[in-house]
């Protein structure tokens, strides 16, 4: 809907609104308007109306001619002033409404002979009451004779104001009906008006009710449809909720998802909150799971720094520690940080690779170091202390050719592994010994010196060749032993220092076997060492 | 309050309130008479009779008339029957000189207290002014006397009561 529309709706529903509110105004205006007429008409008819002027139009008459006789009365002595007075002054006395009544404006045609009349009486009875007095009568006598000459010509007036009074009060009369229907044609008018802002009003209450009923019922539905969508929605998320759980349940790892401060546990596997001793996933605290704290602060530290970590070895469990490779990433969740920490057990791999480590060490007829573990061993030492002194015996068996030609090869490797058995028990602890070769054996001393290397050579190869070996329960060998010995010195590396103790043992052998030979450090080599035949 | 002063002084100074005491009219004169049922004369009351009876003192104004309301002094009609003996009775016939009249009954007399008033706001009636008696209803005290029945009640020029 565009902006013009909008405005469009807007107005046209605006407008009855509009309508209403005038239609109230001008009824409360003419509620207002006929309240005033009435009050206004209620004040006019607060005291009884006049129209009492025929009446004294006839008082006045009736008033003259008694005038009239008492004066009579005077002019004859039967009466006296105080009786004239008396007369006159209730004559006059019937003219005083005349003076005031505005009666003869009502009149159709205007007859100013009313007015006229009124006055010539009034001045007349005026000019009299001032010449009389309560006292002279014979002044009255005078007054009264005066009258009777002009008062009779005043009857036929008299008349005439009585008439015109009459048609005045008539006219009065039907001006203020006219009046009053006028008052009642307002009050119709106006009580319509309203009846009909009523009628309006009513239907435009009846029409809105039905319009919010109908609203409210629409309101309804939407909200039973919204509840229906938000149960079905519930339903879906609670779903996969369990469907998540079952997930994370069922992988061969173990995992805890919670969030950063470590407040919430959102997530923890049965597993590691029976290693951690947990009964319930709101009680799991991770720093619990380490056996090792070190590893608790760096994985957790690495975590803070936003990194994400891959394959972490790390003891889990304290009461029954075991080796678990960690995975663990920060995430968001609910708008907070969060850690996804997995967890495999990995304590089977581990022992198989500390076997695997160990075979690839060992030699597998003896059981000591081959070649390689041992050089490994001895860089270890050097690495350890650079200034170190350390010794190396290179010991080769004597024609150890002929044994396996004479007794056959598993004899000779029995031999081997007897001799093996032997050199193990005449060396110290801290020296390392290994089978580097066929029939070629090499012992690492550390920390020895020259001399005190020698005497070790010197009495393993005594030793040997003193005692026949025992190979099995048929056959006993008497072996003898060539041993190259060298001795580090500074700035020797492992290389040149087995290539001296081999040019020694190298030496030995040609100076006939059975002994021990080795090479000074200073000394230029004198021989050229070519391939060894007997080994 | 100087404009009322100057008013006071001046209706003080002028002749008329040297007057203002002084009925228009003889002194003596008979003002009302009481008539029993039969004709019979009981009473007859000039002003000084009228004067020497208790005081009553009402305001109204005299209808069909461009009478302001006004402060009427008089007798008690009630207490005037009374001080010459006269039993109330049910109804009597107000006469005036213009031989207007109409029939004021007892209840009037027991409710409302009519007045044979002499003067208006203190001063004497004349005869060619209403006077020199009107009998007056307390039309202020009670509003509800507007109505036509005590307006042609209200008889002024008043000359006699005729007992019925």
């Amino acid at each position: 809907m565009t902006e013009q529309e909008t405005n469009e709706g807007g107005t046209s529903r605006r407008w009855p609104i509009i309508l209403l509110i005038a239609l109230a105004t001008a009824m409360i205006v003419s509620a207002l308007a006929g309240l005033k007429l009435i009050s206004d008409k209620g004040d006019d008819y607060a005291s009884p109306g006049l129209h009492t002027e025929v009446w004294q139009g006839y008082q006045l008459r009736s008033e003259i001619q008694r005038l009239l006789a008492t004066a009579s009365a005077v002019e004859e002595g039967q009466e006296g002033a105080t009786a004239l007075m008396m007369r006159l002054g209730v004559m006059r006395n019937t003219l005083d409404p005349f003076r005031h009544t505005r009666v003869f404006d009502y009149l159709p045609v205007p007859r100013p002979e009313a007015r006229a009349t009124i006055e010539r009486l009034d001045s007349l009875s005026a000019n009299w009451m001032q010449k009389l007095d309560w006292r002279d009568d014979a002044g009255a006598r005078r007054v009264a004779s005066d009258m009777l000459t002009v008062l009779p010509r005043q009857l036929r007036p008299a008349h005439d104001l009585i008439v015109i009074s009459n048609i005045a009060v008539a006219a009065q009369l039907d001006s203020e009906r006219q009046s009053l229907q006028l008052t009642f044609h307002w009050l119709t008018g106006t009580l319509i008006l309203m009846a009909c802002g009523c009628l309006i009003l009513a239907l435009r209450i009846l029409s809105s009710q039905r319009r919010s009923r109908r609203l409210a019922r629409e309101l309804q539905m939407l909200n039973n449809s919204l509840e229906r969508r938000v149960q079905s929605r519930t339903v879906l998320l609670h779903e996969r909720e369990a469907l998540l759980r079952t997930i994370l349940d069922s992988t061969p790892s173990d995992v805890t998802l919670l969030s950063a401060d470590q407040r919430r546990v959102f997530y923890v596997s049965d597993n590691l909150l029976a290693q951690t001793g947990t009964r319930r996933a709101e009680d799991f605290h991770l720093e619990t799971l380490f056996e090792n704290q070190d590893d608790y602060r760096l994985i957790t530290e690495r975590l803070k720094r936003g990194e994400t970590l891959h394959q972490v070895e790390a003891r889990l469990c304290p009461t029954s520690p075991y080796w678990a490779l960690l995975t663990a990433r920060p995430l968001r969740i609910h708008a907070q940080s969060a850690w996804l920490i997995w967890c495999l057990d990995i304590t089977h791999r581990k022992a198989m690779e500390h076997k695997l480590q160990q075979l690839a060490a060992t030699d597998a007829l003896t059981g000591l170091y081959n070649r390689r573990a041992l050089l490994r061993a001895a860089v270890k030492q050097l690495r350890r202390d650079r200034r170190a002194s350390l010794s190396v015996l290179l010991i080769d068996i004597d024609h150890f050719k002929q044994i396996n030609d004479e007794y056959g090869h598993p004899v000779g490797d029995q031999a081997l592994r007897a001799l093996a058995q032997q050199l193990g028990g005449l060396i110290r602890d801290d020296a390392l010994l290994g089978r580097i070769g066929g029939e070629e054996f090499a012992v690492v001393l550390p920390g020895r010196s020259c001399e005190a290397a020698g005497l070790v050579a010197e009495r393993l190869r005594a030793a040997i060749a003193d005692t026949p070996l025992r190979v099995n329960d048929a056959v006993t060998l008497s072996m003898t032993l060539s041993i190259g010995l060298s001795q580090r010195h500074e700035g020797d590396s492992l290389k040149s220092l087995m290539t001296r103790a081999d040019r020694a043992l190298y030496q030995a052998k040609a100076e006939g076997r059975n002994r021990c030979c080795q090479i000074a450090f200073e000394a230029p080599p004198e021989l050229v060492a070519p391939a060894v035949d007997e080994a | 309050m100087l404009r009322q002063l100057i008013v006071g002084l001046v209706i003080a100074l002028s002749p008329l309130s040297a007057l203002a005491d002084e009925p228009p009219y003889p002194e003596d004169m008979a003002l009302l008479r009481i008539v029993d049922p039969h004709g019979q004369v009981l009473a007859i009351l000039t002003l000084s009779d009228l004067e020497g009876l208790p005081k009553r003192e009402i305001a109204g104004s005299i209808p069909d008339t461009a009478d302001p309301e006004a402060r009427w002094s008089g007798v008690s009609m009630k207490v005037l029957l009374e001080s010459r003996a006269i039993v109330l009775p049910d109804r009597m016939r107000a006469v005036g000189l213009d031989d207007y009249s109409d029939v004021i009954p007892r209840s009037d007399l027991e409710q409302y207290d009519p007045v044979v008033a002499y003067r208006r706001n203190g001063r004497y009636l004349s005869v060619d002014g209403y006077g020199p008696l009107v009998v007056m209803y307390p039309y202020s005290e009670y509003p509800e006397l507007h109505e036509r029945t005590y307006y042609s009640r209200t008889v002024w020029q008043l000359s006699e009561l005729q007992l019925q």
